[in-house]
């Protein structure tokens, strides 16, 4: 049996690994997390969200482009999680390079509880690919690829 | 021209073909890559991500697992460092 231990964060955990700052962090929770191989993550379309307001007036539809940062979002907690709560990390950041075979298979309206799966395929040095699939409840929403880069930055032990 | 030569060229030809295919470079002609030239920054012009498609492309269709970022380098310098070493370490 392999007793890999699965990890979960709340948003303080969340936040404290991400460079992103609300508005703009994209995940609620994180569940199910491998460090550097796979992790789901809960997203909540929160009804109130402004962007309603504008996209689109009427006929609220949540961004596509706002669920591929969601998904790169989880992808950073996957490789930058560090056990070591001690451990704070300064200016690192994860570059988006390339978006691949990304397809959108249904709308996204207010009050969606979505759940993001993340899979990495591969990573050499600081380079990474990783596939995710988006769902809601059991109907896939979009699926697709990310490649990216990423600087871990410089490690401070508090 | 040896047999291992003959190999070589035909497996060099080929990779050609698989890097055209897999990192979708349609303004390239597999005749216009230079077996010496290199693959990334002033050759192809390719870069890290670009290095990481291709290590999988060498895992899938060789058996080729490469971790270390610096043998990745070594071994996709070029056309001809990259046969070189599947001939000697891959299995199709």
């Amino acid at each position: 049996m392999n007793p890999q231990k699965l990890i979960r964060l709340d948003q303080e955990d969340i936040q404290s690994i991400l460079p992103h700052q609300p508005p703009f962090v994209h995940i609620n929770e994180v569940f199910d997390l491998v460090p550097g191989k796979s992790a789901k993550a809960l997203k909540y379309i929160d009804p109130e969200d402004p962007i309603f307001t504008c996209h689109f007036p009427g006929n609220p539809i949540y961004p596509g482009i706002f669920l591929i940062e969601a998904a790169a979002q989880l992808a950073f907690v996957t490789f930058c999680y560090k056990q070591d709560s001690k451990v704070t990390t300064y200016s690192r950041a994860g570059y988006l390079g390339t978006v691949k075979n990304f397809v959108f298979k249904n709308v996204v309206t207010p009050g969606m509880r979505l759940t993001i799966e993340l899979e990495v395929i591969a990573r050499l040095g600081n380079a990474a690919k990783v596939s995710t699939k988006i769902s809601c409840q059991e109907k896939i929403m979009a699926n697709g690829e990310l490649y990216f880069t990423i600087d871990e930055g410089r490690q401070v032990f508090s | 021209m040896s047999g291992k030569n003959d190999k070589k060229a035909e497996l060099a030809h080929k990779l050609k073909y698989m890097i055209i295919e897999r990192l979708e470079l349609e303004d390239i002609n597999p005749e216009e890559i230079p077996d010496d030239s290199p693959i990334f920054g002033e050759g192809l012009g390719l870069d890290s991500l670009a290095a990481l498609d291709l290590v999988i492309l060498l895992e899938k269709e060789f058996n080729i697992k490469i971790q270390d970022p610096a043998q990745a380098r070594k071994i996709l310098s070029t056309i001809d460092t990259l046969a070189e070493y599947i001939l000697s370490h891959g299995s199709d």
